[in-house]
């Protein structure tokens, strides 16, 4: 039974990481317990009473929200400015430098000046929701973390769709327009599908950096919400229960990510896989 | 169009091209070569005598370093083009399912999507393509299979003219008689016109109205086929030309 073996062989580390765990817990005041964990995770809209952050719940929301903000505008901005670089050799040069630079420096050295071009100003600066509550949470979604989320994921959307639309074979292209296609239709029907699969590559990868990123940034001082502020502050006062419980669901939601984004870049590429 | 209507005439037609190794390479040298309405012409040479090339500039996708093309019918610029040309890659779009493959061409003249699935089905029939191809991809397709499909994706566009770049090649015997039927079919019951470009003399005898020699050496040796379709390749006088094509071809 080779599925039941290989099911089970993906087992042992995470098995041996949680007898660790368990052992580690048992002989250490400092490690919380799996029991502990766990009743964090299932109350997962309690207030931590010596935390100074929002509940599990809240925090999640806070960081997927950020997250969502931060790679929606880095798709919005990376796909055409990648389907730009793919077709124009000026665009390529003149984007090609700058990208190089920025993207060897990691997105959250960024921050700093990420605060200083934004300030504190955040979606609920411009438009303020009806609630309170939707106003605190508005408000929560700092556009300076916002950015460097952008920062950190716009440069593998904008690589790979610039290298998927190069790839796209000249006969396609050729093909479209012996068929009296003209500069639009070249593109809808021969370098935006041809492009597609690469341009997927890219937000998967682009995704999981968000994600990555995201947890960086709000542990940096300052960020008092979110699942990365959670981890912080846990540690701050030794609550390590609310880490353990924050680290479960970044990997969980990070898992989710990657799994929808693997699945939206396999179908877009079923035919990529035995082209002729 | 009567049947000796001019559609496309090279004029002393030149083409080289610039290769990092070997310089300057000349694919087509001095052609000058008619090609008539509803007729089967077939251009035969071997590999490097610069058949694809002379598609390719018929079909507008190249030009020529020295002379001209023209289209007597068409005009210098006509747009969408009247003619329709299968590549040997097979012109499929490996992203779009061979049904949406034959109504792009369509879609583009904006023909409502309705009539362009009812014409696809239609082509497809003529083709002898099943109907599940329809929602098959180019890739989950035999070689023959697609290339019927290419063949209905050109004639979607209802050509003035149909190119084929070896259509034929890279599929068994038996794929290779039933294409080269299909093809007469066009010519006899549509009075298709087609520009058939091939290394094999003997497909170019079994379907060609006139075969164009194609070498290295410069210009062409066009030679007219009188002999009568369905065409027997087991025949005397197939065989008798066949040999004579031969020959003209090695004493070129």
């Amino acid at each position: 039974m080779p599925r039941a073996r290989r099911i089970l062989t993906a087992a042992i580390l995470p098995g041996v990481l949680l007898v660790i765990w368990a052992v580690a817990a048992a002989r250490s005041p400092i490690v919380p317990g799996v029991g502990e964990v766990l009743g964090v995770l299932t109350r997962p809209f309690r207030q931590p009473p010596l935390l100074d952050t929002t509940s599990l719940a809240h925090g999640t929301l806070i960081s997927v929200l950020r997250v969502a903000m931060g790679f929606g505008l880095a798709v919005l901005l990376g796909v055409p400015l990648g389907v730009w670089m793919g077709l124009s050799r000026t665009a390529r040069d003149l984007f090609a430098p700058m990208i190089a630079l920025t993207m060897a420096v990691s997105p959250i050295a960024w921050l700093p000046i990420a605060i200083i071009v934004f300030g504190l100003s955040s979606p609920a600066s411009v438009m303020a929701g009806d609630g309170a509550w939707q106003y605190a949470t508005l408000d929560r979604l700092r556009f300076a973390v916002v950015a460097v989320i952008t920062l950190g994921s716009i440069w593998p959307i904008i690589l790979n769709t610039a290298g998927g639309v190069r790839q796209v074979r000249e006969s396609y292209c050729e093909h479209v327009r012996l068929l009296g296609g003209g500069r639009r239709d070249l593109l809808r029907y021969a370098v935006l599908p041809g492009a597609l699969p690469s341009a997927a590559t890219g937000l998967r990868l682009g995704a999981a950096i968000s994600w990555r990123v995201i947890v960086a940034a709000e542990i940096f001082p300052g960020t008092r919400s979110g699942l990365g502020a959670m981890i912080a502050t846990a540690h701050e006062v030794g609550e390590y229960q609310y880490a353990f419980a924050a680290i479960g669901v970044i990997a969980a939601i990070g898992l989710l990510l990657d799994g929808g984004f693997r699945l939206l870049e396999e179908r877009l590429s079923h035919w990529r896989r035995k082209e002729r | 169009m009567t049947p000796d209507t001019v559609l496309i005439s090279f004029r002393d037609v030149s083409r080289r091209f610039s290769t990092p190794r070997r310089g300057e390479v000349d694919a087509l040298c001095h052609v000058s070569l008619d090609c008539r309405a509803g007729r089967i012409t077939g251009i035969v040479g071997p590999s490097g005598s610069g058949k694809t090339t002379l598609l390719r500039l018929a079909a507008g996708l190249d030009q020529p370093t020295a002379g001209e093309i023209v289209y007597p019918q068409w005009g210098p610029s006509v747009a969408p083009p009247p003619w329709a040309v299968v590549t040997q890659e097979g012109n499929l779009l490996p992203w779009r399912n061979i049904r949406r493959n034959i109504t792009l061409p369509m879609r583009l003249r904006n023909v409502p999507r309705r009539e362009a699935n009812r014409r696809a089905e239609t082509l497809l029939r003529q083709m002898h393509l099943p109907n599940d191809v329809a929602l098959s991809y180019p890739h989950e397709l035999s070689g023959g299979m697609r290339r019927r499909a290419a063949v209905a994706t050109a004639l979607a566009c209802r050509p003035q003219l149909l190119m084929l770049d070896e259509p034929f090649s890279g599929v068994d015997e038996a794929t290779r008689r039933r294409l080269g039927q299909q093809v007469l079919d066009l010519r006899m019951q549509y009075g298709q016109s087609i520009l058939l470009v091939t290394h094999d003399i003997e497909e170019a005898l079994l379907l060609g109205d006139e075969v164009v020699i194609l070498t290295a050496a410069p210009g062409i040796e066009r030679v007219d086929i009188e002999l009568p379709h369905p065409r027997d390749p087991l025949a005397k006088a197939f065989e008798r030309r066949l040999i004579e094509l031969r020959h003209r071809l090695t004493s070129r």
